[in-house]
């Protein structure tokens, strides 16, 4: 399970001034922030564009053309579901729609009570160990319906996956 | 089958060390400072004599990529950009050589950087691969300890390698997209003219080559290019890495010789097809934007670029996606327009506007929802797609469509006419999106 | 020069010209949206695919495409380019059905109907029928200001828009968001641009995805008369065309004017129109009892009648508001001394320049074309941004060619482009003369450009600061033979052509500020002077068009034209003539202003020897040679500048301020304009939040 900060504009600041140096730091801040925060608040897009002396429109642009980066904070654990061909060649559409009735939330989506966000993702290059899955980072291959009944178990007990 | 003596990734499977002493146990750097003694010219040459052509798909030769750059230095620096951006649904042979053979890869950015007078590369990371990243980073990290590469290395060759990270965006493994987003923009390709060996990464000469054409290119120059030309058959030559996914019995990456048959490849490493090789209805070659092979052209199909190119399809990365009888193509190819339209960076207007066009089409034709004369229809808007977009993302998003309708347009035209006799199965659906 | 056949036709073009302006050069014209001359090559529209022979397979984007690029044939043959052929005729008829398939067909409701580029070119490359039968895309229109209204279900991605506020407007608010087919264009949280020059995004968009906002649904293109004009809000003198509608003026568009303003104009000059209609003065009126009471022609020429008769002639005076055209200055002038005054004065502002020092002691000398060339500008008491937003362009459009040095001396400003700031006031200037370093960056300068704007001149020591920066000037070798970098900038559409004509006052006559205290003249004339207060004693005549300052002030107020409702010749800030044609009329008993002027004289039995403006024209040309070189800016003679670089005069100590205070309210016309007050109102709530 993922723990983040949160958010304030002093540690936002710092985050950014720390990595500001960098050739094209746009990515790496925005990367930098989201492990910070667990997202990329708005306030902190005019933030990094003074830094970088760019403008809003442009940090902006580059924060929603990266589906990776998040404007609104995930869920204590995020799934992310390989929907590509060939996890879909060994029933991964079967397997998504369990998972969204196990963990109780669509995909795409955070669950209300923010327990944890399920997403689709195209290929983890998992292909081989299909289906597969990226829980809280860390990858799963041969995913099966007792997996998830294992991750939804972890989770409802505040456990990250792995660590039983 | 490839003998055990010629594989270049040794630890393909992680079963040794993959930092930096089980790699010099594994033969990496390895003479590296007499290949450099050797200097530029010689290790183009050699690249070039080598018949390597590059591995991200397109079967450019990596040698002569590289004499493209600018021999003397106008006072820009030269940049090699290394593309880890691993995204094509169904290819993950780079991120075996990343988390298990970090070495190949270093040690070939040393040597290609060298070759082509560049101090400076980067390696470009696609976001999802984190813990190949972690490896990586360790890799590099060692390596510089080592003084293998750094400012003040033991090769006296000052050469820095940084690992970038992306974000999700597969179009960032067009090259050009690739240095947008290396520069911290969106990744949106840029107009050629000018390559990116004119102006690249900050405007300066910029080579960008696929993880596995760098992780090669060492132990060619250690084992000569003779060696690595004797494998596989004329234009096609050298060892690949070839992956292995959905409907085999065993789904694996493995290094294989070019040219290698289907058949061969597919039963002796995947295990066969699931059900037996009659149970084989067809396969995507190269990852998800390569046409569908069907089964009867599988059966004498030698897996390299011109041979899937005799059957209308691509080499592409050679991550080879099995399906048999169950599977339903259109759905399958559905999805891959799905996947595409997802992926368009929405900069040109074919591209934006077809891809999803597309998608709608095939996905209406995937339930049997649809007209037979829109296959021609769909089959024109492909072609007004391909060929008409700054990027190749245009091409890879229509090939697939191209395929289905040349190899499968009976079996949508069945859907139809199915649909057509029993229109609601169950309750329409409204406003499903 | 590089030779490149395209259709069959030979054309010989320099190497760096793209294939689409080579394909013009042939006269072959090629279909685009994203291209943009006056823009970045952004070659995503995908429209202007050309096939080149012996190319790859494929189409090429004819704007991104470099014709030093091509490969020539194998012995040594031209570049071949074919637009007409069946690949061509392909690409571009499936690029056409890409861009339709989302594009509304709401054309009937589109205020771009009759005048947009993807309508034109539907109809030469567009099936007559859809074969799209999903679902169209619905995008949120966003709010991005008062001033231009989005339909973003029309975007087509071109990025005009972006480029142009990146590029030229320099305040880069507009940006796109997401990626593929979601790809919106919008402003950070859909805020409001803050450019001064945002109605040129909806010039610039080629479908009607952004229209201009106060315009929408007022007109259709076919229905408007258009009228080239020439723009009074700031002293550039933008190339306008004003469209209309009967007596109405609908909308204001910017002309081409390679010289002036390229294709753009301020915000100012383009939706000021609504002020034409609101707050007009349509009769004459005469103060009786403390009222003003509405009269007719006669009883307010009568009631000025008896007060001239009344008043020594060195008690009359007038002056010269900042939209009046040469015309009428001259009529004015020609009036006054006939009455035998020498009293008159264009000078509002008390700026001090003198035309006897010679036309090139108060003329942007090297032209706002000359900004091109110039590799060092020095900015003193000026903020162009807000003076000239035209040419506060012209200056970033330099900029960003590179090898631009500029400092500033004045109010520290965001003028859109870095500069390195010396300081506030005219010590800074002396220390340029001198020891500082930005001198010697001038003095180094193959082209240096002093740009001296009216907040160093309009104050006390003003005289003393145009001879410092003429010393400035001389001693940096901004003036030379070929190079006269010397520039005035005037905020006042009338200032140069006044001075021009001499509208200062003669021997022993007085200014402005001896004008307006307290005693110093018995009647006045104001020409459309509202930003003068005539101290109370004096009986005012008030000349002018709007319920403005003046008219509150006047005894008596004669009803005139504003500049769409007569021709007349104004004179930029270059000293360029150019001629505005009559757009519309004046509202009720108003009329010219000349002819309001003609009429009084006779009244007051000095009567003006012309009967009609052509007569007036003639009499003013010949006085005045150069005012007949219509678009010219005739180069003034720079020895002026020698002499008053001797000239000499102690500066003060004061900061130099800026003589804009409010950008969208600086004449009565855009006093009275809502959409300037909203405007207006939007800027200082984004200044206090900025303070805040």
């Amino acid at each position: 399970m993922a723990v983040y900060e949160d958010w304030s504009t002093e540690r936002a600041a710092q985050v950014i001034s720390e990595n500001r140096h960098l050739e094209g730091a746009t990515m790496p801040i925005l990367h930098a922030l989201q492990e910070t925060f667990g997202f990329v608040p708005d306030p902190a897009v005019p933030m990094i564009a003074e830094s970088l002396n760019l403008s809003r429109a442009e940090v902006y642009g580059v924060l929603t053309f990266y589906h990776d980066f998040r404007r609104e904070a995930p869920g204590r654990h995020v799934v992310k579901l390989c929907a590509a061909e060939a996890c879909q060649s060994v029933g991964g559409k079967a397997l998504a729609q369990y998972a969204e009735e196990k963990l109780g939330v669509d995909m795409g989506s955070t669950s209300p009570d923010g327990r944890v966000t399920l997403e689709p993702i195209y290929c983890l290059g998992l292909c081989a160990c299909a289906p597969s899955a990226l829980v809280d980072g860390q990858l799963v291959g041969r995913l099966d319906r007792d997996a998830i009944d294992e991750i939804a178990d972890c989770f409802a007990n505040g456990k990250s996956f792995g660590d039983a | 089958m490839l003998a055990d003596k010629d594989r270049i990734f040794t630890n393909l499977y992680g079963l040794h060390d993959f930092g930096l002493k089980g790699a010099l146990a594994r033969g990496n750097w390895d003479g590296t400072k007499a290949i450099l003694e050797k200097g530029r010219d010689w290790i183009i040459n050699e690249m070039k004599a080598s018949g390597l052509r590059g591995r991200g798909g397109a079967g450019f030769s990596t040698g002569m990529k590289w004499s493209f750059m600018p021999k003397q230095s106008d006072g820009r620096p030269h940049y090699l950009v290394v593309n880890a951006d691993e995204s094509e649904p169904g290819t993950c042979k780079d991120r075996e050589i990343m988390r298990n053979d970090p070495h190949t890869l270093i040690e070939g950015c040393l040597i290609a950087s060298f070759a082509m007078g560049a101090h400076a590369a980067y390696i470009y990371v696609r976001g999802e691969y984190i813990y190949e990243r972690n490896r990586l980073q360790a890799a590099v990290d060692e390596a510089y300890e080592a003084r293998l590469i750094g400012k003040d290395n033991i090769y006296g060759y000052p050469f820095d390698l940084y690992v970038h990270h992306g974000a999700g965006a597969y179009i960032c493994g067009e090259e050009t997209a690739l240095l947008e987003s290396l520069e911290g923009k969106k990744g949106m390709p840029r107009l050629k003219p000018p390559f990116p060996a004119n102006m690249g990464l900050y405007g300066c000469p910029t080579t960008v080559n696929n993880v596995e054409s760098i992780a090669v290119a060492p132990t060619i120059l250690r084992r000569g290019a003779a060696w690595f030309s004797s494998i596989g058959r004329p234009n096609n030559v050298g060892t690949k890495l070839f992956s292995l996914a959905g409907h085999v019995n065993t789904p694996c990456v493995v290094e294989e010789a070019m040219s290698i048959p289907f058949r061969e490849l597919v039963d002796k490493h995947g295990g066969g097809v699931r059900g037996g090789w009659d149970n084989l209805l067809g396969i995507i070659p190269g990852g998800a934007s390569c046409p569908v092979i069907p089964a009867e052209q599988c059966a004498d199909l030698i897996m390299d670029f011109d041979g899937t190119r005799a059957v209308k399809s691509s080499f592409g990365t050679a991550g080879v996606l099995v399906m048999d009888k169950s599977t339903d193509i259109i759905k399958a190819i559905a999805r891959i327009s799905a996947f595409f339209k997802h992926e368009s960076c929405g900069q040109c207007t074919p591209c934006r506007e077809g891809t999803g066009w597309m998608w709608r089409v095939v996905n209406r034709m995937a339930e049997g929802r649809a007209q037979k004369r829109e296959i021609d229809m769909l089959l024109e808007v492909t072609t007004q797609i391909e060929g008409h977009t700054i990027c190749a993302l245009g091409d890879a998003a229509a090939w697939p469509v191209q395929g289905l309708i040349r190899h499968y347009r009976h079996v949508i035209e069945e859907r139809i006419d199915q649909y057509a006799a029993n229109p609601h199965p169950d309750p329409v659906a409204v406003a499903a999106e | 020069m590089a030779k490149i056949v395209v259709d069959g036709t030979e054309v010989d073009v320099p190497a760096e010209y793209t294939l689409l302006q080579a394909c013009e050069a042939a006269g072959v014209e090629i279909p685009r949206f994203c291209f943009h001359e006056r823009l970045s090559i952004a070659g995503n529209c995908r429209m202007c695919l050309v096939e080149v022979k012996g190319g790859p397979p494929k189409p090429t984007a004819s704007c991104a495409m470099a014709v030093k690029d091509l490969r020539p044939g194998p012995n040594g043959e031209p570049p071949v380019v074919l637009t007409k052929s069946p690949m061509v005729k392909k690409a571009r008829e499936g690029v056409m059905e890409f861009l339709l398939i989302n594009h509304p067909l709401d054309c009937p409701i589109c205020d771009q109907g009759g005048e947009c580029d993807l309508q034109d070119q539907a109809m030469a490359y567009g099936a007559d029928t859809s074969r799209f039968a999903e679902n169209k895309r619905a995008v949120e229109d966003k709010y991005i200001g008062p001033l231009v209204r989005t339909s973003m279900n029309r975007c087509i991605q071109c990025t005009r828009c972006v480029r142009f506020s990146t590029e030229v407007a320099g305040v880069p608010d507009l940006g796109a968001i997401g990626r593929g087919e979601d790809m919106e264009i919008t402003t950070y949280l859909e805020h409001a641009m803050r450019s001064e020059m945002q109605g040129n995004v909806a010039d610039l968009c080629p479908v009607g995805a952004l229209t201009h906002k106060p315009y929408q649904f007022h007109a259709r293109p076919w229905e408007l008369i258009k009228t080239e004009s020439v723009d009074v809000m700031d002293a550039v003198g933008s190339n306008i065309r004003i469209d209309t509608r009967g007596r109405e003026v609908m909308r204001i568009l910017p002309r081409n004017n390679d010289v002036v303003n390229e294709e753009w104009i301020s915000d100012k000059s383009r939706y000021v129109w609504d002020g034409l209609k609101v707050q007009r003065l349509d009769r004459p009126y005469v103060r009786k009892d403390g009222r003003l009471v509405a009269a007719s022609w006669s009883e307010a020429f009568a009631a000025i009648a008896a007060k001239v008769k009344a008043a020594p002639a060195t008690k009359l005076g007038a002056i010269v508001g900042d939209l009046a055209s040469v015309e009428e200055v001259f009529a004015l002038k020609t009036l006054i001394g006939k009455l035998g005054s020498a009293n008159i004065d264009c000078r509002q502002d008390g700026a001090a320049l003198d035309p006897a020092l010679g036309r090139a002691t108060y003329v942007f000398n090297p032209t706002i074309a000359g900004i091109d060339e110039a590799d060092a500008i020095l900015l003193v008491g000026t903020d162009p941004r807000h003076e000239a937003s035209v040419l506060n362009a012209r200056i970033r459009k330099r900029w960003r060619q590179g090898g631009l040095k500029l400092g500033l001396i004045g109010t520290k400003v965001d003028l859109t482009y870095p500069y390195e700031y010396l300081g506030a006031g005219p010590d800074s200037l002396s220390d340029l003369a001198g020891t500082g370093a930005f001198g010697e960056v001038l003095r180094k300068a193959q082209r240096p450009l002093i740009i001296v704007g009216q907040g160093a001149l309009a104050r006390p020591d003003g005289a003393a600061v145009l001879a410092l920066a003429a010393r400035v000037a001389v001693a940096c070798g901004a003036v030379k033979d070929g190079w006269n970098g010397f520039a005035v900038l005037h905020t006042a559409a009338a200032r140069v052509g006044a001075l021009d004509v001499g509208a200062v006052p003669g021997v022993g006559g007085l200014d402005v500020a001896a004008m307006t205290a307290p005693g110093g003249l018995d009647v006045a004339f104001l020409l459309g002077a509202d930003e003068v207060e005539i101290a109370p004693g004096a009986f005012v005549v008030y000349l002018g068009t709007h319920g403005d300052a003046g008219a509150h002030r006047a005894d008596v107020i004669l009803p005139g034209a504003a500049y769409p409702e007569k021709s007349g010749l104004y004179v930029n800030t270059e000293g360029r003539v150019q001629f505005a044609n009559r757009a519309a009329f004046p509202p009720g008993e108003a009329r010219e202003d000349w002819a309001i002027l003609r009429a009084l004289s006779d009244v007051l039995g000095q009567t003006l020897p012309f009967d009609n403006v052509l007569a007036l024209r003639a009499q003013l040309v010949a006085a005045y040679p150069h005012l007949g070189h219509i678009d010219e800016a005739v180069a003034a003679d720079p020895a002026a500048l020698a002499t008053l670089a001797q000239a000499g005069g102690t500066v003060d100590k004061a900061a130099f301020a800026l003589p804009i205070d409010d950008f969208f309210l600086t004449n009565p016309i855009a006093r009275a304009s809502a959409v300037m007050a909203e405007c207006s109102a939007l800027r200082l709530a984004a200044t206090a939040q900025a303070a805040e």
